[in-house]
């Protein structure tokens, strides 16, 4: 049970930061700040449950403002860097959040027992408020929240901005707001998911968001695709589970990783999930509503 | 105690110059970031060392065949990288070569994590760089400086030279500023733009090789996860220095080195990342395409 319920719920949690990533990708806006969110969530949502015993829920909700805020005092500035210079932009935020927050010194005796971040040595004692079902209610969330989002107006004017940002201007979408939003609706998410994560795992530090969490969790979004959001989780659901299937490897699980993102990018440069597989499964889908009508 | 500081910080910023002038080289040819640089260093580091460990440190010829060593396998590292993670992507977006190439660095950072457990002349972490240049020191007005240091910079100021002549008075380096400022133009008069791409790749790789061994014998202790540090390292100096800017990344590499020993000295050495990606943040907020970049925005 352990072993499936970890992994379960390991992969929950990666679906969540590729997700939280695809918001501002939906845009065209390529962030790697999301890992910087996930460490702000992480030890904001451990502080408040295990200093100020804040239930989780409330605990989540202030670490979604607080990221979203963020979000929005650092999604202003960014829209004036595009591309490469974004990413090393923000990259250079998810790097200096880790190591303040990893070097963090704050410790308070909460019922005789001293609690608290130490350091490099971590923030450990984080009590444990949520399961493999939380992880995935939120998942499921924010699931919804997408395909909503999709067939709503503010869908289409995302789709506008990611084709062509100056033509969706002409066409009187606001694009400041569109990009500033979801540029915070990701940074909130990653902070929710960060959130999460502290308080099932108990225990954390600064190596769980090191460089190689932020190129993970571009890799997740590049393998699966960014064409829909259905790209993203199928690319974390692969990523994460795919590893554990070949534990007969051993040590060279993580060589084997290394070489499955790179032979899927060769063969699809635009990930797995794209136009024109999603068409053929449409396609498929309503010719099997259609002959079920015949019948 | 400042000025010692200040020039420490210059000497050893050599090595971060010539890492991210190759950063750049290839960036201005190819408009892509090649994730993989810092772990091609890494590999090069460690061909050095198997040659000063095996050899003995004790001659400045063994470092001499150190240094050609990780030169020469930095140039096969490089070719490999491009040929995999780079030639066949040649028409996709800029986001696919940074991930192959990220997954081609995990691969070999993990091939040497497993590499330095089973090879018994390393150890697993971190396995010491002889050099004969360890007990070098020079001690000049009171000032302390490291010999390693001293000829670190030297080195890379005469390859930084000679790469600066070779980039605007030679045919390669000539056609490569043409590739860089037009791949098409450039192709249409004449210039064989494939061939180019594979010398920018192998030149850069080649002086990776050179910081790798610089820096393995400078430092004293080289690990496989030594190009993590360092790529962030060449992030930061490109964009102070502009993306693809030869001189911008030189100047970058000695700023960073002394920002670095700065932070080091009169703060805290577990900040001086900390510092640099706030720099960063800043330079992009004022000048979104780096400090002193030329390239103009429709090449993102």
């Amino acid at each position: 049970m352990g072993y499936v319920e970890t992994i379960l719920s390991v992969t929950g949690l990666n679906i969540i930061l590729a997700l939280s990533v695809y918001f501002s990708l939906t845009v065209g806006q390529f962030s790697l700040a999301q890992v910087g969110f996930w460490a702000i969530g992480a030890y904001g949502s451990a502080t408040l449950t295990a200093l100020f015993g804040w239930p989780l829920i409330p605990a989540l909700i202030a670490v979604a403002l607080v990221c979203g805020i963020i979000g929005v005092i650092l999604g202003f500035p960014c829209l004036r860097i595009r591309g490469i210079y974004l990413a090393l932009a923000t990259l250079g935020f998810s790097q200096v959040a880790t190591q303040l927050l990893g070097n963090l010194q704050f410790r308070i005796a909460v019922e005789g027992v001293l609690r608290g971040p130490e350091g490099l040595v971590g923030f450990r004692n984080i009590p444990v408020l949520t399961s493999v079902y939380g992880i995935y209610v939120f998942v499921a969330l924010l699931v919804a929240l997408l395909w909503w989002i999709g067939r709503t107006r503010f869908g289409m004017a995302l789709a506008a901005v990611r084709d062509d940002d100056v033509a969706a201007e002409f066409a009187g979408i606001n694009v400041v707001f569109v990009k500033v939003t979801m540029f915070a609706l990701g940074a909130a998410v990653a902070g929710i998911g960060g959130g999460l994560f502290a308080n099932y795992t108990s225990f954390i530090s600064a190596q769980d968001f090191g460089f190689h969490q932020t190129l993970f969790s571009l890799l997740y979004v590049a393998v699966g695709g960014i064409f829909t959001f259905i790209g993203p989780v199928v690319g974390a659901i692969l990523l994460t589970v795919l590893p554990e299937y070949v534990r007969f490897l051993g040590e060279n699980r993580a060589i084997f990783y290394g070489v499955i993102v790179l032979v899927i990018m060769l063969l699809r440069p635009r990930g797995l999930i794209d136009q024109s597989n999603l068409s053929a499964v449409r396609k498929l889908w309503s010719l099997k509503t259609a002959t079920r009508t015949d019948a | 105690m400042l000025f010692e500081t200040i020039l420490n910080g210059v000497l050893f910023g050599s090595t971060y110059s010539l890492v991210a002038i190759g950063f750049t080289l290839i960036f201005g040819v190819i408009h892509r970031l090649n994730v993989a640089h810092g772990a091609t260093i890494m590999v090069t580091a460690y061909a050095g060392a198997t040659v000063t460990i095996v050899f003995g440190s004790g001659s400045y010829l063994i470092l001499l065949l150190a240094f050609i060593a990780s030169v020469v396998t930095g140039m096969m590292v490089g070719l490999l990288v491009e040929f995999v993670a780079f030639r066949p992507l040649s028409r996709a977006s800029y986001l696919t070569p940074f991930v192959t190439s990220s997954a081609i660095a995990i691969i070999i950072e993990e091939i040497f994590v497993k590499l330095t457990r089973q090879v018994p002349i390393f150890l697993p972490e971190f396995t010491p760089f002889p050099s004969p240049l360890d007990d070098l020191s020079l001690s000049v007005a009171g000032i302390f400086i490291r010999g390693t240091y001293v000829i670190t910079f030297v080195v890379s100021l005469i390859l930084m030279v000679v790469l600066a002549r070779w980039v605007s008075k030679s045919p390669a380096g000539r056609a490569m500023r043409a590739v860089e400022e037009n791949a098409t133009v450039a192709a249409l008069l004449g210039v064989n733009v494939r061939r180019t791409e594979v010398t920018a790749f192998v030149v850069a790789s080649a002086l990776a090789g050179a910081s790798g061994c610089l820096i393995g014998a400078s430092v004293g202790s080289i690990s496989p996860f030594m190009g993590t540090h360092l790529i962030l390292i060449s992030f930061v100096v490109i964009v102070i220095g502009g993306l693809g800017n030869i001189v911008g990344a030189m100047l970058g590499g000695l700023l960073v080195g002394v920002l670095e020993a700065l932070v080091a000295r009169y703060w805290s050495p577990t900040y001086s990342e900390t510092v640099l990606f706030i720099t960063v943040f800043l330079v992009l907020l004022v000048r979104p395409h780096g400090l002193f970049s030329r390239l103009a925005v429709a090449k993102d």
